[in-house]
């Protein structure tokens, strides 16, 4: 459990600047709607709520598509694989850092939800809602790309991971298991007070059996294609 | 005595599915590297030098054959934690340079309090003490390789695996390294050095394998590629003419100069003191290792199979 820790630790301050503007950008667009007298109205504040669990979702995908790619690039890949920590502790690495992404965001969200709209108990309970059901789509979201960017470039890994967690929203009620991403940020942006259970259990369990994809064909994946 | 690290006729291939080319990195490569060696790994950019090294981490896999690191297949992950591996252009997280090396011996199983020990030591023996909470961002190339030996020694390895350790050295810096080595031969531990300062490699090394398009050539024990003199440089005077069997003869001021073999100096002795002249000096010519590196490196020069 050290290395992964160590692992998504290191990865986080890598991109600290990033996830510091992702934790500033629902408070900024928060500060749109929000006026000294009247505070903010409640359908703006979902309607940018629900084009956040959006954004947040995608950014997360991406970062986690083009994780493993920056890591060879950059080549600290190396240096970390050369190390006595196994593949399958490196992506869990990986996904954890990506999941801590997703966790700090959807604070954030939350907290500019509260901050918005007040800390009633409805409010409350929906913000709790939103943390759970966006951190889970993002995750199930984050271990799609991972696994497709185990063998493919990462736009096209990202892409294919965002075509799969969006697609379903073009049903009008996508289903729950298959469509658990899309279920899951309609609900969190739709600032929910009830967790759709079923959509949620599915998203981590999905997200678990991605990653174990992910690390039987990354395991047998050349991380250096360095002819001298 | 046994193998620490040995490939047994691997071969790497790597291709480009689109372009339909291939490349073989490797071929048929086999060496056998035992415990308490310090080897050094030469031959050419391209030669396969890093290939085969990253086969025995498991950066990559072999294409054919097989090997073995520290009793384990190549590449595992608990045989991993007993290396110390200096790659050829270091990377790492930009942190400060002491939390790099608290990062690496953490991830190879090191903890408190040897792990803050070894980093305070290590530092002290690179010479960073000083630089040792600036953040590696900021290093120069020569800084970022002092801080990669360091790292590489974090575990205290019983195997350490440098590739170029000293490219990017000064000549303090570079003398600070050999130290390192020198320090891990007489702990007993095994170096695997692939480089292309030979003089570092000869100053070091107890054998050296040259490698050249992915195959071993040669391999040799450094006393003996060095020190064995098969040539000698004969100047006599007095003579009106150099032996028959002499070669690269020539005269100044009435001395001759020549190089005979071995087997032929008892008779070119005789043969100056029966012409009625005098030897001046007779000294043994040794080739160095960039002699022996130079000659197995010509594209015309057919493999030498010295040691194998």
């Amino acid at each position: 459990m050290i290395p992964l820790l160590l692992l998504a630790r290191s990865f986080v301050r890598q991109n600290r600047w990033l996830l510091v503007a992702f934790v500033l950008w629902p408070f900024l667009l928060g500060a749109f709607t929000w006026s000294p007298q009247h505070g903010a109205n409640k359908v703006e504040v979902m309607e940018i709520v629900q084009q956040e669990v959006f954004y947040g979702v995608a950014v997360v995908a991406f970062l986690a598509s083009s994780a493993v790619y920056n890591e060879k690039r950059s080549r600290r890949i190396i240096a970390v694989l050369s190390k006595g920590i196994s593949r399958g502790q490196y992506l869990c690495g990986l996904l954890l850092a990506c999941s801590a992404f997703a966790a700090i965001y959807f604070a954030a969200v939350a907290g500019s939800v509260i901050w918005l709209v007040g800390t009633s108990a409805p409010t409350l309970a929906a913000c709790v809602c939103l943390f759970a059901q966006g951190f889970s789509a993002a995750f199930w979201a984050a271990a799609l790309s991972l696994l497709f960017a185990a063998f493919l470039h990462p736009f096209l890994a990202a892409a294919i991971a965002g075509s799969a967690a969006f697609a379903p929203l073009a049903m009008s009620k996508p289903n729950a298991v298959i469509g658990s991403a899309a279920t899951l940020m309609n609900s969190a942006g739709g600032l929910a007070t009830n967790l759709v259970w079923p959509a949620l259990v599915a998203a981590l369990l999905e997200g678990g059996a991605f990653t174990f994809v992910a690390i039987r064909i990354f395991a047998s994946r050349d991380v250096t294609m360095n002819i001298e | 005595m046994a193998a620490v690290l040995e490939f047994d006729g691997v071969s790497k291939r790597y291709r480009s599915f689109f372009a339909r080319q291939e490349r073989w990195a490797l071929r048929d490569f086999s060496v056998k590297i035992e415990a308490g060696e310090i080897v050094g790994f030469l031959g050419p950019n391209g030669a396969g030098k890093t290939t085969a090294i990253h086969i025995a981490l498991g950066l990559c896999s072999a294409t054919r054959g097989s090997g073995k690191l520290l009793g384990h297949s190549l590449g595992d992950a608990s045989a991993r934690k007993r290396i110390g591996f200096l790659s050829e252009t270091p990377a790492f997280y930009h942190q400060k340079a002491r939390d790099v090396l608290r990062f690496c011996g953490a991830l190879n199983g090191v903890r408190e309090p040897e792990l803050s020990q070894r980093a305070n030591d290590l530092l002290e023996a690179v010479g960073l003490t000083v630089d040792s909470n600036r953040n590696i961002g900021k290093f120069s190339r020569g800084m970022l390789q002092r801080i990669g030996v360091a790292q590489a020694l974090m575990n205290d390895p019983d195997l350490l695996i440098l590739d170029e350790p000293t490219s990017a050295l000064d000549p303090i810096s570079r003398l600070q390294v050999r130290q390192v080595l020198l320090d891990a031969r007489t702990n007993g531990k095994t170096v695997f050095l692939s480089s292309h300062q030979l003089s570092e490699v000869e100053l070091v090394c107890d054998r050296v394998v040259f490698v050249r398009a992915g195959q071993v050539i040669a391999s040799g024990k450094m006393n003996e590629l060095t020190e064995s003199a098969s040539e000698f440089e004969i100047v006599a005077e007095g003579l009106a003419a150099a032996p028959d069997f002499a070669r690269e003869a020539h005269s100044q001021n009435g001395r001759w100069t020549f190089i005979v073999d071995k087997q032929h100096q008892q008779q070119a002795m005789e043969k100056i003191w029966t012409a009625g002249g005098r030897v001046v000096s007779v000294t043994p010519r040794t080739r160095n290792l960039e002699d022996h590196f130079v000659q197995l490196m010509r594209p015309s020069s057919p493999p030498d199979r010295m040691q194998q």
